[in-house]
């Protein structure tokens, strides 16, 4: 067997491999007695005809061919071996040069090969984020709207109160093609608001031409659209705006006391209420900025960094994100092909267009994954058992125990376990660089008495979480070559 | 008449003409039903330009079986005549050889 070995720009390995005579030669008796087992050849018993029967019988190329094929599968794996190749996935045989000697011409995609920047020196401004009382306020009076009591009083309209009216409007000047009704009659329920407040409508300031007015009253208030105005055809244009007045309604807030306090969950008093509305917001901000950290440090890791993989692992990775689509699709009831036809696409198309961001989303996926490896991030044995306790008794809670029963699994666990580690690896992942860009000082810690992923889940398909493996779902390198 | 051009009807191989060939140097025929080892021995040396040592001659009788699924129908296999020719050492018959048959 000679070897020779070409690298490829793609991160794949151009193999040659010459059979020698005597090797195709038991290759072809073995593919003899395959055949002469597997089809009926008349006067022997299965198995039982010499080679030159079966040759005669089958015809010398379709014997030649079946021992090709067997060649490919016997030589693949021998070939990695011996050429000192690391494949990612199952390789190619491409094309087979000659047959006399015997080549073969296999292409191999290799691991994905990673190189960092100096990621430990990525350094940003992290602004702690802080909730304002205003804010507070504000969620707490939006708690209070939704108990509010509306009550139909006897008297001129005033701050807080709900007016319904019957609202129309005309445009002053009627340009060509438009209609001078600009609004048809409509009735509107209109919360008066103290001074003007940009989210009125129909524009800023209307409420207060509300103010003062009965039942049955009516009124016309002209108004020129600024020129800065968020719809844009009205720019600068004039119009009228006629209203009747049919119903004043008092608004009441609740009290904001320790009743409304209780009414709104497991708060006890005001104190409570404004304090967990007050984590919780901290909570959302912080976690929406976090993100968009993340997102600033990744950018930076990506731009420093240089990663090779073989294409294969971006159609791998363009499988998934088409996966995903469909899952959500059929959330929506819907079709994958349904959905493409409404697009006016095909498969070819979707893959195409989905190429850049599974590329993206592969380069971030790689690079987390070799700064985890080279941080020496491990996952702890118990970390990922209260991470998997805490997931069964979730999805347990809402199953009845025979569901439950059917659903778990070895299968399912071990996806479980896979799932967990890598989420927890990306996330310890995240935060060591969080706290690096932030310019805190750690060495990479090897003392966390690792437990490696592979004793939980022996499986192949399992590998190591820091493998890139586990996150592009199942490759078994030794699988024999497609064709 | 039989005459030698039509003796031999075709070459048996089996599993066990294949051995006979192997360990005993010996080529089976079917061959017409009137032939005689004399007209086989004349046939093959003719034909085949190799020497012939002996001739065996069976009458393979013809078979019947009843067809399983349809019990009535009666399946027949005709009888034939076997004939087993042992070759002088160091001759050989082509077809029995291989792919060129």
């Amino acid at each position: 067997m000679k070897i020779e070995t070409q690298t490829l720009e793609d991160n794949q390995v151009k193999m040659i491999v010459e059979i020698e005579p005597a090797e195709m030669e038991s290759a072809m008796h073995r593919a003899a007695r395959k055949i002469s087992q597997q089809t009926k050849i008349p006067g022997f018993r299965p198995g039982k005809a010499p080679y030159n029967v079966v040759l005669r019988f089958a015809g010398e190329e379709y014997v030649s061919d079946k021992a090709v094929e067997l060649l490919v599968d016997e030589t693949y794996p021998k070939a990695l071996d011996e050429a000192k190749v690391e494949p990612y996935g199952p390789g190619e045989l491409k094309d087979i040069p000659s047959r006399d000697p015997l080549k073969f011409e296999f292409i191999v995609p290799l691991e994905p090969e990673v190189t960092l920047g100096d990621y430990r020196a990525i350094r940003l401004d992290y602004e702690e984020q802080i909730v304002s009382d205003e804010e507070v306020e504000r969620t707490i009076n939006s708690l209070r709207e939704r108990q509010v009591v509306v009550e139909p009083v006897e008297r001129p309209a005033q701050v807080g109160d709900q007016v319904s009216i019957k609202l129309s409007a005309q445009r002053k000047q009627v340009n060509e093609g438009e209609s001078a009704v600009l609004l048809p009659e409509r009735p509107q329920l209109i919360t008066v608001a103290e001074g003007t407040t940009s989210e009125e409508w129909p524009f800023p300031g209307f409420s207060s031409h509300l103010l003062g007015l009965s039942v049955g009253d009516s009124k016309t208030v002209s108004y020129t659209f600024p020129e800065d105005s968020p719809f844009e055809a009205l720019r600068g244009k004039e119009a009228d705006y006629i209203f009747v007045i049919e119903a004043v309604k008092s608004r009441h807030l609740p009290e904001l006391n320790d009743e409304f306090a209780q009414s709104q969950g497991e708060y006890e008093t005001v104190d409570a209420l404004q304090k967990a509305v007050r984590d919780s917001l901290e909570a959302q901000k912080k976690g929406d900025y976090d993100s968009g950290y993340t997102e600033k440090i990744v950018d930076v890791l990506l731009q420093e960094a240089v990663i090779k993989f073989p294409p294969q692992m971006l159609d791998h990775e363009i499988d998934h994100l088409v996966d995903d689509l469909k899952n959500r699709l059929a959330r929506q009831k819907m079709e994958l092909e349904t959905y493409l036809k409404t697009r006016q696409m095909d498969d070819a198309a979707l893959r195409e267009e989905l190429k850049p961001s599974a590329e993206k989303r592969l380069r971030e996926t790689l690079a987390l994954l070799q700064v985890g490896k080279a941080e020496n991030i491990k996952i702890g044995r118990d970390e990922i058992e209260t991470e998997a306790n805490r997931t069964i008794t979730q999805l347990g809670s809402y199953m009845n125990p025979q569901d439950a029963r059917k659903i778990f699994t070895d299968e399912f666990m071990q996806h479980m376990f896979n799932d967990i580690t890598t989420d927890l690896l990306f996330k310890k992942t995240v935060a060591r660089l969080h706290a690096l860009a932030k310019g805190e000082t750690i060495e990479a810690d090897e003392s966390e008495a690792p437990v490696e992923a592979e004793t939980l889940v022996p499986t192949e398909e399992a590998a190591s979480a820091s493998d890139a493996e586990s996150t592009t779902g199942e490759t078994d390198p030794e699988q024999p070559v497609a064709e | 008449m039989t005459t030698i051009h039509d003796v031999l009807l075709r070459p048996l191989i089996t599993e066990k003409s294949n051995y006979q060939n192997a360990t005993l140097h010996q080529y089976a025929f079917e061959v017409a039903v009137g032939a005689t080892k004399t007209l086989v021995k004349d046939a093959i040396e003719t034909m085949f330009d190799v020497e012939v040592v002996r001739v065996n001659v069976i009458n393979a009788p013809a078979k019947r079986t009843r067809r399983w699924r349809s019990r009535r129908l009666m399946v027949r296999s005709s009888g034939y005549k076997k004939a087993i020719v042992t070759l002088a050492p160091g001759d050989t018959i082509e077809i029995f050889e291989g792919v060129k048959g």
